[in-house]
């Protein structure tokens, strides 16, 4: 344990320092993948540790996006124009999330297994239809809401908002993953039967989950917006946006903390990267031939593979079988 | 001496298939009641609807008097009925001492972050108790099926239950793992826990048992202590045809 | 008014036959295949690209699609969902990368424009003093006779028996001799066709896009759903429910609400009745 806190400190120093070195653009980069990490995470602490997959992550990130951009708008909240200041609204998304993240939840649990899912990702359309349907003065329809106001401006200080983001939600995730209530969930997803068996009510329990999940999700979606200072449902109610962050988590290693986050940061990077080889389509093709890839023989992704290395070193060092 | 689990008229229909017919009977305080049949007889959906993962087409099940048919299953569990599973289903990528210690867990957020639960020293002790001293951090695939079936006892136990619903305990087990068991399940009686106890092994049930009830199709045959039961000319019928 | 009805009963024929597959493989199979839609999409592909790039012959271009929809389904199951049928979070996340893949792929092939396929069958036919395109017509009647025929298997057959069995009671059908995998199979294979069939007449009706697998899927969800898993029945009625509740909110109300009724409905259901229509 000791060990592992000593890496970590060392890699929030490193990224603390970092952007004295490198280029604006990689600190741009670095921004974007702190939110895509904060997401996968979000979207790792229902679907990775529970077992109840997740679609609906671009609902909750839509939700609480479309809120404070909505009443924190230049326009302000028609018709009495009204702005409200950001440590108003992004509270007041994060609540719209949770409160519609409920929505959600509450009939899908009545029935097990893969409808959680399902309706998560109804849910996820629906939205993205009433956003663009119904009064379109008011959410921008089609277009969005452009023109937002940012909490920080340049790279340098949203860089550190973000990193500061991300370490609070890892921190968090670290809390309840080492406590019981971690244990149980991972139980859960082993086998939720037994764990009912054992006297616990697994509903409480994946609620809970839930929840930390929504929280997440809004505290992310809200300062994401409000960093890109634009929202639009093309972006943000797609099936690209809920891949990028289920391949995230999934690709760093689903039920881990690190997984998510170097997966966040990978995904960013190597989109990005790849760029002037592979061009436009075939890029985006590559990647996902990789994720499928990884999910079909790794299904713990890059994690898996780390531990795998780990385990070869040690077991060179011992010269023998590795126990346990 | 009253009556600690009661059920009356369970009736239980999958499809077209009945598999508990109008069946009703009882465990008193302080016994152990043995639950025969053929293979199919529906014992272990019987359990199924005491614990709660059915619910029943029609009857009541009762638990020291209370009627408990709306209860979810985890509540069930908390007011003092547990179960193992014919077929051991263990948490596979627990270590087994982990998996007791879900057991222990307070079914309340708050209560879980506070550490509450039992300590592992606890936790020790009951794996300990039910023979799987130094095997704590093995993983369900390295171990025996007797182990396997020790790891369900403990984590019955280990949610202090009034009775436990134990089916086919026995199963696959070698002569000396079922005396081991035999006599663990004994040293629990004598604290007071209650069993059903399901088998196919009569020689096993029968110094454990006070009493059996037999069933077949889902449905009553017989009940009475174990050696009127075994020379009655219905059982007979049932499991020889 | 009229208008509603044929494009209502299209619709609904078509999300039938979309639906249909995707419950059988959950019945039987136990899993989600997120995939399914986009082998409609992939199917509206090959059939344009061989009857109207090829300008192969209308029944040549029909096999290909049909042919490489089926393809698609039987290789997803060999290839890896085999290997998982007790994953279901694996099966979730690869099937839905695997649609995107696809929709890459199809874009790459055939770039990201809106094609308007031109109808499969031309003309209009005057019924009861209103006319309807021929193409209509042609695409419901093939759709209800491909119903019909599953409906006719499932029932009739001993692999549609054995595919009930395996939905029913898995132990208990494999104890009883039958085998879950060239089951399985067969019930891919079947979806993968019926996911073709839809994809061919799907793309005359709608304009063909590579982002066109998104909306069915999430539909045959809501449609499964309200009919009850694991009943075909409940699917076909579900699906029109559905098909015209969509229709008459496209025609009605507002083109870009067109899936919300059937989600609605979907979450209705799952409240009160959560097994659904005719489910088990």
């Amino acid at each position: 344990m000791i060990r592992r806190l000593r890496w970590w400190l060392i890699a929030i120093a490193v990224m603390c320092v970092l952007p004295l070195f490198i280029p604006l653009g990689v600190t741009r980069l670095l921004v974007m993948g702190s939110y895509l990490a904060i997401f996968a995470m979000s979207w790792d602490m229902m679907s990775g540790y529970t077992g109840y997959v997740s679609f609906g992550h671009p609902f909750l990130i839509g939700l609480a996006g479309y809120v404070t951009a909505f009443l924190s708008h230049q326009e302000g909240f028609q018709p009495p124009h009204i702005i409200l200041p950001l440590y108003v609204t992004i509270p007041l998304g994060v609540a719209a999330a949770v409160g519609g993240g409920m929505l959600f939840f509450l009939p899908s649990m009545r029935v097990r297994g893969p409808y959680f899912a399902l309706v998560s990702l109804a849910f996820m359309e629906i939205l993205h239809r009433l956003v663009i349907a119904i009064r379109p003065e008011f959410t921008g329809g089609d277009r969005g809401l452009p023109h937002l106001p940012s909490v920080v401006m340049g790279a340098v200080p949203n860089y550190y908002l973000a990193l500061g983001l991300m370490f609070a939600v890892a921190l968090g995730l670290w809390f309840v993953t080492r406590s019981n209530v971690g244990n149980i969930l991972k139980a859960i997803r082993m086998d939720e039967d037994v764990v009912e068996a054992s006297g616990i009510s697994t509903y409480r329990f994946k609620r809970f989950a839930f929840l930390l999940s929504a929280v997440t999700a809004g505290l992310g979606g809200t300062f994401y917006t409000h960093y890109l200072a634009s929202i639009g449902p093309r972006r943000a109610f797609s099936v690209t946006f809920l891949l990028d962050i289920i391949i995230s988590a999934v690709l760093g290693g689903m039920g881990t903390i690190t997984g998510p986050i170097f997966g966040g940061y990978f995904l960013t990077f190597i989109l990005e990267y790849l760029r002037p080889y592979l061009f436009g389509q075939w890029r985006l093709l590559a990647y996902a031939l990789a994720a499928l890839f990884i999910v079909i023989y790794r299904p713990r992704g890059f994690y898996g593979i780390a531990q795998d290395i780990v385990k070869w070193f040690r077991r060179k060092r011992i010269g023998g079988e590795v126990y346990g | 001496m009253a009556k600690l689990l009661e059920v009356q008229g369970l009736t239980k229909k999958f499809g077209g298939l009945v598999a508990v017919n109008d069946l009703s009977f009882y465990v008193e305080e302080g016994e152990v009641l043995g639950l025969m049949g053929p293979n199919g007889s529906g014992k272990t959906t019987i359990f199924n609807l005491i614990m709660g993962d059915y619910k029943p087409d029609s009857g009541k099940i009762f638990f020291e008097g209370k009627d408990i048919g709306n209860y979810p299953t985890y509540q069930r569990v908390k007011i003092g009925i547990a179960r193992t599973y014919q077929v051991p289903r263990p948490l596979r990528e627990m270590p087994i001492i982990e998996d007791i210690r879900v057991s222990t867990i307070p079914d309340s957020i708050i209560e879980s972050f506070r550490g509450g639960g039992a300590h592992l020293k606890e936790i020790e002790k009951i794996a300990e108790d039910v023979g799987l001293k130094g095997r704590f951090s093995m993983y369900p695939h390295e171990l025996t099926m007797g182990d396997l079936r020790r790891v369900e006892l403990a984590r019955a136990l280990a949610t202090n239950p009034k009775i436990i619903l134990l089916d086919e305990i026995f199963a696959g087990l070698t002569v000396a793992e079922i005396e081991e068991i035999d006599k663990l399940l004994r040293r629990k009686m004598e604290e007071g826990l209650d069993f059903i106890v399901v088998s196919h092994d009569l020689k096993a049930l029968a110094p454990l048992v006070d009493r059996v009830v037999v069933i077949h199709f889902g449905q009553f045959i017989a009940e009475g202590p174990f050696d009127q039961i075994v020379n009655d000319e219905k059982v007979k019928a049932a499991y020889f045809g | 008014m009229e208008q509603i009805f044929i494009q209502g009963a299209l619709l609904s024929g078509l999300y039938a036959l979309i639906a249909m597959g995707f419950t059988m493989i959950f019945g039987v199979g136990g899993v989600l295949n997120l995939a399914h839609a986009g082998y409609v999409m992939v199917a509206g592909y090959m059939y344009f690209w061989a009857s109207y790039m090829m300008g192969l012959p209308i029944g040549v271009s029909f096999a290909i699609a049909i042919a490489t929809s089926t393809g698609l389904a039987v290789g997803t199951y060999m290839g890896w969902v085999r290997r998982f049928l007790y994953e279901p979070t694996i099966v979730f996340v690869s099937t839905i990368i695997l649609a995107l893949t696809l929709e890459h792929i199809m874009t790459l092939a055939f770039f990201r424009e809106n094609i308007n396929v031109p109808p499969i069958v031309v003309g209009m036919t005057q019924i009861g003093g209103y006319s309807f395109s021929n193409n209509l017509i042609v695409a419901v009647i093939a759709s209800w006779i491909c119903i019909a025929i599953v409906l006719l298997f499932v029932r009739r057959t001993h692999m549609g028996r054995a595919m009930r069995a395996l939905a029913m009671d898995r132990r208990g059908a494999i104890i009883s001799g039958i085998n879950p995998h060239r089951v399985n199979l067969t019930t891919w294979a079947i979806s993968g066709a019926l996911a073709g069939v839809a994809g061919i007449f799907y793309s005359s009706y709608t304009f063909l896009t590579p982002a066109a697998w998104v909306l069915p899927l999430i539909m045959s969800f809501a449609i499964v759903v309200i009919g009850g898993l694991g009943s075909i029945e409940g699917t076909i009625i579900a699906a029109h429910i559905v098909g015209f509740m969509e229709t008459a909110t496209v025609l009605a109300i507002h083109e870009k609400l067109r899936s919300v009724p059937g989600l609605v409905i979907m979450i209705i259901v799952l409240l009160l009745r959560p097994k659904g229509l005719l489910g088990r």
